[in-house]
């Protein structure tokens, strides 16, 4: 899943500045042979970019990893997105 | 919903920001554009209700994802094209309160999936806009319900700064500032039902803090040194909130005439300075997310944003100074600025997809 990780860390939220997965945004990544499911939240539920991120999620994963032919965008708010899930990078770029 | 639909109520709003503008121009003195004669003394409620209110019901409409959440835009944009094509008809305006109504009900929704501070201020703006249409109808004039939708759209830009904020250390002290904030700009509308002067001036207050909230906490005044396109929304966005904070200063100082260059000028550098700055750093994310395709950032974005911070400077100086050819040439400039910027969008969308092909 790290390689998968490691994809999503190419996409970046265009207002704040820094890839998704340092935002915490990823909560789970699963793989079943040729299929990826990522399940993620958004930090605004009334956020219209839901799509639009989910796209460019699917195709930096495909992107990356020819063998894989379906990816699964699966967005909750449950548990909502809190500051302390983001990573120790994002953090500091953040001002501590 | 399918890309068609949320393009054609896209284009439905900007159709009516070209009314909205078209109005403005007979206003300043210029030519009847588009048949202006017909509704220029509607420029204001075209351009909140009509552009303004399409776009961002639209925008939260694609997030809810539920069927009838189209129904905020469809109305709105349907009622205001009545309204100025068939003589002002309560047809038209009843629409529009409806849109309105169902915009409340999807932001009560976001709020109800994601029950923060952010999402209630939100829902907070909708009523505004709302509790104005409501007061149109019952005869209520422009400049006396004009602070309610500068509150819609305050409460709203607002709100969806704060929920981008919440990745930076809590501040009870940007807290404190941010409620005084609000409750000057709350009090202040209400007031100028009654007594508009001081309404103004206390709203200029609540500007003020508004202005000094954002300094401290909005992610744009970190971000201005980011390169592409997360430093372009921050710069565009700073400039907005310096637009926020001169508003301020202006009604103030001027606030009293409900007509005439000072009240151009008061309302000018909310509407123009402060929405547009915003719309013109948002567009690049919020198309893409409305109309689902990957749009590539430009620096030649920065032309059309430049041009209408120079245009609104030379408009709020002429207004002030009542130099009469300043203000109308530099309305026009900001006239013609608007639709060059969503040209220019229109031509990145149209070589996003061609490369796409």
């Amino acid at each position: 899943m790290d390689s998968i990780r490691t994809s999503l860390q190419q996409v970046i939220d265009p207002e704040i500045g820094i890839n998704i997965v340092d935002l915490g945004l990823v909560y789970d990544i699963s793989q079943t042979d040729n299929q990826v499911h990522v399940l993620m939240t958004l930090t605004s539920a009334g956020c219209p970019l839901q799509d639009l991120i989910a796209s460019q999620m699917r195709q930096q994963i495909l992107q990356d990893h020819p063998d894989i032919n379906q990816v699964k965008i699966e967005v909750t708010f449950d548990p909502p997105w809190q500051r302390s899930m983001m990573s120790s990078t994002a953090t500091s770029l953040l001002g501590g | 919903m399918l890309r068609l639909p949320k393009i054609m109520l896209l284009v439905m709003g900007v159709g009516l920001l070209l009314h909205g503008l078209a109005a403005g121009v007979l206003r300043a003195g210029g030519p009847a554009l588009m048949g202006a004669g017909q509704f220029a003394q509607w420029h204001g409620p075209i351009m909140v209700c009509g552009f303004l209110g399409v776009v961002i019901s639209l925008e939260r409409a694609t997030a809810l994802k539920v069927w009838f959440g189209w129904a905020a835009p469809l109305l709105t944009g349907v009622g205001m094209g009545l309204f100025i094509t068939t003589d002002n008809g309560p047809t038209g305006a009843l629409m529009v309160l409806a849109g309105s109504l169902f915009h409340s009900v999807n932001q009560g929704l976001v709020l109800a999936r994601q029950p923060n501070t952010a999402n209630a201020i939100m829902l907070l703006g909708a009523l505004f806009w709302v509790t104005a249409n409501l007061l149109l109808l019952t005869g209520y004039t422009t400049p006396q319900l004009v602070l309610l939708w500068m509150n819609f759209l305050l409460f709203t830009i607002i709100g969806e700064r704060i929920e981008l904020s919440r990745v930076l250390v809590p501040n009870t002290l940007t807290q404190v500032l941010l409620l005084s904030a609000l409750l000057q700009l709350l009090v202040a509308s209400a007031m100028a039902l009654w007594d508009y002067s001081m309404g103004f001036h206390i709203y200029g207050v609540g500007l003020l803090l508004a202005a000094i909230w954002a300094w401290q906490r909005d992610l744009a005044f970190r971000n201005y040194r980011l390169p592409g396109l997360s430093g372009y929304v921050a710069k565009a966005l700073v400039c907005g909130w310096a637009w926020c904070l001169l508003a301020g200063i202006l009604m103030l100082v001027f606030a009293g005439p409900s007509a005439g260059p000072v009240y151009d000028a008061l309302l000018h550098a909310i509407f123009v300075g402060f929405i547009f700055s915003m719309i013109f750093g948002h567009a690049p994310i919020i198309f893409p997310g409305i109309l689902g395709i990957n749009i590539p950032y430009r620096p030649i974005l920065y032309l059309p944003l430049g041009a209408l911070q120079l245009f609104m400077l030379l408009r709020i100086g002429g207004d002030i100074l009542a130099i009469g050819w300043l203000k109308y040439w530099a309305s026009m400039g900001t006239t013609v600025i608007i639709p060059l910027f969503l040209l220019s969008m229109l031509s990145l969308i149209i070589s996003a997809a061609s490369v796409k092909k």
